[in-house]
């Protein structure tokens, strides 16, 4: 198949999932995937990201379907989503190495303060050993809002949960980590 | 079944219809008109000053709003355009260009009409902060708005979609202030009219990195 018989095909398949065609749209993901993976390769050298940060686009293409306007070309629109979604991964990424805030009032460190070094890594460390006594559930949720960026509703859809129910989920590991720090400084 | 594929499953099942993208031309159309009306209703709020009819009858006055209007209306289309993922880069860097160039020349041309002492004295008449004020409040409603209309869309350059967003909305907010103040002095408008005007359009590149994140 050529590549403007390709684009067409695609062209039909993002029209009748924006109708509503869940056939239509499963297979349109699986015929981009390799797409995706093959760009999100090219840009992201870390390998062990590339799974996470492919997810992350087809959760932005899923998001922003709406937005696909069937008169124009379609390869162009995801291209452009997968190319936010990677900056987005990585800003996310480089956030959570520069500085980690669970809650303001009980974890706050600043990397550029060379006497916070030993501070940091104490709470690094007692943030892992609160982290570890979460239900695995919880500590997924967790990770996949606080450290890898994702939001409350791209999380429900990833893990098939209800928004509510992962809001609810993380409200309770926070509080879990609150009453364990709590219980560590005194 | 590895996680992508679980997810695509996940994604996939009981997917509901969305309604694709309006063009640009019915979105700023439809934008305009909530535009006309919320100022419309504001003016009846604020109170419409009688004065201000001898300055519509006046060559600068109209010929300036009509050019601050266009600039408003190229700055919203070219926000609305670079709302959506793989616009066309060239149309949204003419159509900033123009309403730029559209608003430079209004600066430079009123302030070819002022020495630096009327300047002063306009800038310590803090009377003045009330247009400003005018100018924030006209713009507000429309800016949510717009903002709204914006984030349905998915904007990939977040921070020059708020700044068109927001530089369009305070255009227009800025034309509407100026049928609600009787000063015509050179000074005035440049300190408390249009100062904010670019000053507030800056602050979007924030806000669209805030309100835009989808």
């Amino acid at each position: 198949m050529n590549k403007n018989n390709q684009e067409q095909k695609w062209q039909k398949l993002m029209v009748s999932s924006q109708n509503g065609d869940s056939k239509a749209y499963a297979q349109l993901l699986k015929e981009i995937l390799p797409l995706i993976k093959n760009f999100v390769k090219k840009r992201v050298f870390d390998a062990s990201l590339v799974d996470d940060v492919t997810q992350n686009a087809l959760l932005g293409i899923h998001t922003a379907r709406a937005s696909y306007n069937p008169a124009q070309p379609f390869t162009p629109w995801l291209y452009a989503i997968v190319r936010y979604k990677i900056l987005d991964y990585i800003r996310a990424q480089q956030r959570y190495s520069d500085n980690i805030s669970l809650n303001d009032d009980d974890f706050e460190t600043f990397c550029s303060s060379a006497t916070n070094i030993q501070e940091e890594t104490d709470i690094k460390k007692d943030l892992a050993t609160a982290m570890k006594k979460l239900p695995a559930k919880q500590q997924l949720i967790i990770n996949l809002i606080k450290i890898q960026g994702f939001t409350a509703s791209e999380v429900a859809l990833k893990l098939n949960m209800s928004l509510s129910a992962v809001k609810v989920s993380a409200f309770r590991g926070y509080k879990t980590l609150k009453d364990i720090n709590k219980g560590g400084n005194t | 079944m590895n996680n992508t594929q679980k997810l695509i499953k996940s994604l996939t099942k009981d997917i509901k219809p969305v309604t694709p993208t309006k063009p640009v031309i019915f979105n700023v159309s439809l934008w305009l008109l909530a535009v006309v009306f919320i100022t419309t209703l504001s003016f009846f709020t604020l109170g419409y000053k009688q004065q201000i009819l001898n300055n519509i009858h006046t060559t600068k006055f109209i010929t300036e709003n009509i050019l601050i209007l266009i600039a408003g209306i190229c700055l919203s289309i070219a926000a609305i355009i670079s709302s959506v993922p793989a616009y066309k880069k060239y149309q949204t860097v003419i159509l900033t260009i123009i309403s730029t160039t559209i608003w430079l020349a209004i600066l430079m041309e009123n302030s070819f009409n002022i020495t630096s002492q009327s300047f002063i004295a306009e800038a310590q008449k803090y009377i003045g902060t009330l247009c400003t004020a005018d100018v924030i409040m006209l713009s507000i409603i429309p800016a949510i708005i717009l903002f709204m209309m914006i984030k349905k869309n998915a904007s990939t350059n977040l921070a020059y979609t708020g700044f068109l967003a927001l530089f369009a909305t305070v255009s227009l907010g800025a034309l509407s202030s100026r049928f609600l103040c009787p000063i015509t002095d050179p000074s005035h408008l440049i300190i408390w009219h249009f100062a904010p005007v670019f000053i507030i359009g800056l602050l979007g590149i924030f806000l669209g990195r805030l309100l835009l994140k989808w």
